[in-house]
């Protein structure tokens, strides 16, 4: 048998075996209307919980659950939605990001969020050795994968006439520099000076 | 990571889909989308409680097109999630008249997977 086709995501799916240019486009409506109660769904499912369950803790009955389940987020209370993710161990997070917003103020605004959080981190282990020991392991870990990450987005970039790259990020082996000093994490990052390139 | 993979009787029956029943289409890959989301998200199988997904013979899970809208015709797709690979089988697709047949089908095809019959990608 031969090797089928795989996809990642059902929107793939449908836009590349989907009858037709409707079907692709109806499919596309309806998931637009429904990102946030699908996100909720989904973290039912996580913690493994029935609509009896998310009901009995909203003191409502399980048919009002199925309801808000079915239905799309602009038609969701914001109250509902916010007792929904309570009742799955969710804090509800919204803010308006403007539709203009520049991909590279949406990176700044992902730091800025990600740099609030170590700061709660760093803050947290202040009170205990052991804490610290483990967030200072995380630390290294988030930087290590940042910069692979950083160096697979910089692969997308296109080839510069010159052959010289745009940008180009050359990591020692982090994790065996881990293991050699177990006492510190640091990372060398050599050809810094192209960063600013 | 959980993936999808559509095997031949699902492409036939999606290529040969009626248009009138496009709402059917689009309600049962919604449900698809959510159970994917949940998967990916670290749901375990076991765990997953959705009205819209019912458990038939050999592991086989029908998901049907409840909440897609008023007056929808009963349709199925139905899957085969394989724990090991992450591959969610899209097995077949149809509607009441075929349900019996549909099951059959899903049933053997998934006998011939876990038998090594089928190629697995596992």
């Amino acid at each position: 048998m031969a090797n089928r086709k795989q996809y990642t995501s059902v929107s793939e799916l449908v836009h590349d075996m989907a009858p037709d240019a409707e079907f692709r486009a109806a499919f596309d409506a309806r998931v637009a209307r429904r990102k946030l109660v699908k996100q909720l769904l989904a973290m039912r499912a996580v913690r493994g919980l029935s609509q009896q369950d998310i009901a009995q803790k909203l003191d409502c009955t399980q048919s009002r659950i199925s309801k808000l389940e079915n239905t799309s987020d602009d038609d969701m209370r914001i109250g509902d939605l916010r007792a929904y993710a309570e009742a799955v161990g969710c804090e509800l997070a919204m803010c308006p990001i403007p539709r203009d917003m520049k991909p590279v103020d949406k990176v700044k605004c992902h730091a800025f969020a990600i740099k609030a959080h170590m700061d709660e981190l760093a803050r947290l282990a202040r009170s205990d050795e052991k804490i610290a020991e483990g967030v200072g392991g995380f630390f290294f870990e988030l930087c290590v994968n940042f910069f692979r990450l950083l160096g697979d987005s910089a692969k997308l970039l296109p080839e510069r006439r010159d052959d010289l790259p745009y940008f180009d990020l050359q990591i020692n082996d982090l994790g065996q520099q881990q293991k050699d000093r177990q006492d510190v994490c640091c990372v060398e990052v050599e050809n810094l000076p192209q960063l600013a390139r | 990571m959980w993936k999808l993979q559509p095997e031949a009787e699902y492409e036939n029956r999606v290529k040969q889909w009626p248009k009138k029943h496009r709402r059917e289409y689009v309600a049962v890959h919604d449900k698809l989308d959510t159970f994917l989301t949940a998967l990916n998200r670290g749901a375990k199988l076991e765990q997953v409680k959705f009205g819209f997904i019912h458990p038939e013979p050999r592991g086989v899970l029908a998901i049907d097109q409840k909440g897609g809208g008023v007056g929808l015709k009963e349709t199925r797709l139905y899957t085969y999630p394989h724990r090991r690979s992450q591959i969610v089988h899209l097995i077949t697709f149809g509607d009441k008249s075929t349900q019996k047949a549909d099951i059959a089908y899903a049933s053997e095809f998934v006998e011939g997977l876990t038998q090594g019959k089928q190629d697995i990608h596992g």
